[in-house]
């Protein structure tokens, strides 16, 4: 999704604004339109790859309306759209645009990011294992406000990616595993330290200096770990997810490797501090829908 | 603020948190100070401490815990004639509004979102001692 560009047109200030603040923390490569002159001039002077509009039955019939001209355009014709719309029930007006999406009225944050996963992810696996923005800003969010806040050591977040976990290995000397499952997926989340870091960030929390990483250790790994999780599950079910409650568990020895509950694809973000590194892994699959 | 002599009670799972709720207690001048890592660890004990006649002036408890959460903790000292007034404060990693929701109907005197520093925890603890104050 991070190198799709997308036209979001809405002439309703409101569901603009609404749009721009789901998206804008995850999605730099939107573009705004709030008038369709403006949408039209925007879409000459760039190909978007999706576009997503505000719009009601009458304005998508209206051959004058920007889908109607999007459809006159040989380069727009076969584009993913999305609609997003109070009175779009009806579909058979737009039966045979097989490339369009329904966002309906009082969507979730959530559900508009399943959209746009469907549509530029598809087919691949990423999309299969969810690893999309959604989840990488609560994540980071409540490693480095947990560790900043409980040991006064900042973190700097490293570039994500996604990994096959099939063949990268991560490595470790203590790691906090949690399970993440919802109705719609099953996977786990991996906090990943090295021994350094881990040292550091005790003797701040505890004020009382190890040498080892021994029981003690391990339980504050395993609370930063349950609060880490905690925190991202009140933001990701904000937006519309169920992730369960759960709770931790922690494995340790130098530089092991961090296995999954599972394998395939998952999402990677690498921490720094002065101190040391961490990494952590979310890992998730997702549940074959219920009928 | 507390009389330094207060009993308080610390339930947490995990000991981390326990070291770091009593260290956070000690910023409040209170040192007599006992663990529980479950809730239904603790029951018995609030129960004992009655009976004994020195009973807990202060309840710190966890949410989450595996036997018995904070939440049902709290129901149970409210709904004790002889410990429904002690004051209990409760510690999440959550705080979803539905959750606080039931918290405060259940006559939770105050509230900490982990993660939390010492001087937010203590403000926590002060409003707690003024509101039994007024």
């Amino acid at each position: 999704m991070k190198n799709k560009k997308l036209l979001v047109f809405s002439d309703d200030a409101p569901t603009l604004a609404r749009l721009q603040e789901s998206l804008n923390p995850v999605h730099d490569k939107t573009t705004y339109a709030s008038q369709i002159n403006d949408a039209i001039f925007k879409a000459q002077n760039s190909q978007f790859d999706a576009i997503l509009m505000r719009t009601q039955k009458p304005t998508l019939k209206d051959h004058q309306g920007f889908f109607s001209w999007c459809q006159s355009q040989k380069n727009y014709r076969r584009i993913p759209f999305i609609v997003v719309g109070e009175d779009i029930e009806d579909k058979n007006i737009l039966v045979t645009q097989d490339q369009i999406r329904f966002l309906p009225t009082g969507w979730k944050t959530a559900q508009l990011f399943d959209i746009l996963d469907g549509i530029f992810f598809e087919g691949s696996d990423a999309a299969k294992n969810m690893v999309s923005a959604k989840f990488v800003n609560p994540i980071v969010g409540a490693v480095v406000d947990v560790i900043g806040t409980m040991s006064q050591i900042q973190l700097e977040r490293g570039p994500p990616s996604v990994l096959d976990k099939d063949s990268a290995k991560t490595r470790g000397d203590v790691t906090g595993m949690i399970s993440v499952n919802s109705e719609n997926f099953s996977g786990s989340l991996a906090i990943v330290f090295k021994q350094k870091l881990i040292l550091s960030i005790y003797k701040n929390m505890m004020s009382e200096e190890k040498t080892l990483i021994d029981d003690d250790v391990k339980d504050c790994v395993m609370e930063i770990t349950n609060i880490v999780f905690g925190n991202a599950r009140r933001d990701l079910n904000l937006i519309g997810h169920s992730i369960k409650p759960a709770r931790p568990t922690v494995i340790s020895g130098t530089d092991h490797e961090v296995t999954h509950s599972s394998q395939g694809f998952c999402l990677h973000l690498p921490f720094k501090a002065v101190q040391g590194e961490m990494i952590v892994e979310l890992l998730v699959t997702m549940l074959p829908k219920k009928s | 603020m507390f009389d330094p002599n207060t009993k308080v009670l610390v339930v947490d799972d995990f000991k981390t948190m326990r070291k770091i709720v009593i260290g956070a207690l000690g910023t409040c001048g209170l040192k007599n100070i006992m663990e529980a890592d479950d809730g239904i660890v603790a029951w018995p004990l609030i129960e004992a401490a009655v009976k004994e006649g020195k009973p807990f002036g202060l309840i710190v408890s966890d949410w989450n815990m595996p036997q018995l959460s904070g939440l049902e903790l709290l129901k149970k000292v409210r709904g004790s004639e002889t410990t429904r007034s002690t004051p209990f404060v409760l510690v999440t990693a959550e705080a979803e509004q539905k959750n606080i929701l039931e918290a405060v109907q259940s006559g939770v005197n105050n509230y900490v979102v982990k993660p939390f520093t010492p001087a937010t925890f203590k403000l926590k603890i002060e409003q707690v001692y003024a509101k039994l104050k007024k």
